[in-house]
């Protein structure tokens, strides 16, 4: 499990937010050395060397768009979210807020598993989903309804875990290593290829669902984050983290918390 | 061991069949034990709660399960979440992770083990406990090649034997011991 080492992360960073123009030097250190070592495996780079050649042909950056952001590993992730989503904060959005970003989809776990839930509360032909992916390769695959999925049985188990009438079946099929959800659900997906620092939608939202993603931040990134998000969205409008990620205390006072359980908060 | 050294943390490894051992560990510790206790066993993911409290009703020292950042303190016991790989950061804070499972397990011992021993290195003690998978064995190796204290329970008094055997493939501990050792030599640093 050695990785590059501190001063080949310092070096890679720079390089990378420089040719991406985002500043990459502001996630976890422990979380740079474990990604950078799957990074490298992925793209059978032997070692930073051969990876700062590489950026430095311009050959690789899509890939790394690709690769280095984690994505949910599997669909309807904490069952339990998804239920008080569908119970809960559905039925408190008006028509006109049924506006959902995603500030960063680096699966499309997330972005599938809240399109079945419209679906199911009949809500899928009102309700606009945005989407910041800076990956065409990630966008292409969207576009195709297909995720790469290993975990086939936790999907189906999550999906039971909804307490849904409808059938797995009725939404996914399986090929081989892939997941396809049907295309047609994704017609109100709206993709903006750039990252959510860069540019955000211009609707009014009505929830943002951003989880597990400020994991992998440190504190100076997060904290950035949450401000930015806060100044995106309206107030009262619903922030989504991971069950295990918390708003910085230094932010506690743009936004509430709505559900401990969740990590729901609302916009104030 | 070495006398008189500040340990950071004791980093406690073992898979869903620790559990009774880990309850009987933390029902015998002294109640005003210094050091944090990081713990990552090996647990059902769609399963939330349950774990912690169990192991709350039983244990001396307050048993949480740390949100991402969460700052380490001596005297508490933070158990790895359900879902989540946990590991330890240089500021002595909890870092968590969604990524994938790693020896078909998230939270994966390896993980806390190897991120431990980079921020806390010699200050450290780690102790592998029963499991019926690899995962854990290279992790505390690492502790060892960054001169932790490391501590595999003896496999004989183990329900299954493959994680410390696994470990014990790789390197010679400081120590091997049975469990009412292990809490001895807890209550004594």
């Amino acid at each position: 499990m050695a990785g590059p080492t501190i001063n080949d992360i310092r070096e890679v960073t720079a390089l990378l937010s420089k040719k991406l123009g985002m500043d990459y030097s502001n996630y976890a250190f422990s979380f740079l050395r474990r990604r950078f070592a799957f990074v490298y495996n992925k793209l059978k780079v032997k070692n930073t060397a051969d990876f700062i050649t590489a950026i430095n042909d311009g050959k690789i950056l899509e890939d790394f768009n690709y690769y280095f952001p984690v994505g949910q590993t599997e669909l309807f992730r904490d069952p339990s979210f998804w239920r008080n989503l569908r119970t809960r904060i559905l039925p408190k959005l008006s028509d006109e807020e049924l506006v959902f970003w995603f500030p960063e989809v680096s699966s499309s776990a997330e972005l599938f598993s809240l399109l079945v839930i419209l679906n199911e509360e009949e809500l899928i032909n009102k309700s606009k989903v945005y989407c910041n992916i800076n990956s065409e390769k990630r966008i292409q695959e969207i576009k195709e309804g297909k995720i790469y999925s290993n975990n086939i049985d936790i999907n189906k188990q999550n999906f039971k875990r909804l307490e849904l009438d409808a059938s797995y079946d009725k939404y996914f099929k399986e090929d081989r290593d892939f997941t396809f959800i049907y295309v047609d659900l994704l017609k109100n997906v709206e993709i903006i290829g750039e990252h959510y620092f860069k540019k955000v939608p211009v609707d009014k939202i009505g929830m943002t669902i951003f989880r597990n993603k400020m994991l992998y931040y440190n504190q100076k990134l997060q904290l950035n984050a949450e401000r930015h998000i806060h100044s995106s969205i309206e107030r009262g409008s619903f922030l989504s983290l991971g069950i295990k990620e918390r708003i910085l205390d230094e932010n506690e006072n743009y936004y509430d918390l709505y559900d401990n359980g969740e990590q729901i908060y609302k916009v104030s | 061991m070495q006398k008189n050294i500040q340990y950071k943390g004791i980093v406690i490894g073992g898979s869903a069949g620790s559990f009774s051992l880990v309850s009987k560990i933390l029902s015998q510790i002294k109640d005003d034990f210094k050091y944090p206790i990081i713990l990552c066993m090996h647990r059902l993911k769609h399963i939330r709660s349950g774990l912690v409290e169990g192991l709350n009703l039983k244990s001396n020292l307050p048993v949480v399960e740390p949100y991402d950042k969460q700052k380490i303190e001596g005297g508490k016991v933070y158990l790895a979440p359900s879902n989540y790989h946990m590991f330890v950061e240089f500021d002595a804070t909890v870092s968590l992770s969604a990524e994938d499972v790693l020896n078909h397990s998230r939270p994966s011992i390896d993980y806390t083990f190897s991120s431990a021993a980079t921020s806390f290195r010699n200050k450290m003690v780690g102790i592998l406990l029963t499991g019926a998978n690899k995962d854990g064995a290279q992790g505390i190796f690492e502790v060892h090649t960054k001169q932790g204290y490391t501590i595999v329970q003896d496999p004989n008094t183990c329900d299954v034997d493959t994680m410390t055997k696994s470990a014990l493939q790789l390197f010679s501990p400081n120590q091997v011991l049975t469990p009412e050792e292990i809490v001895v030599f807890l209550n004594n640093l």
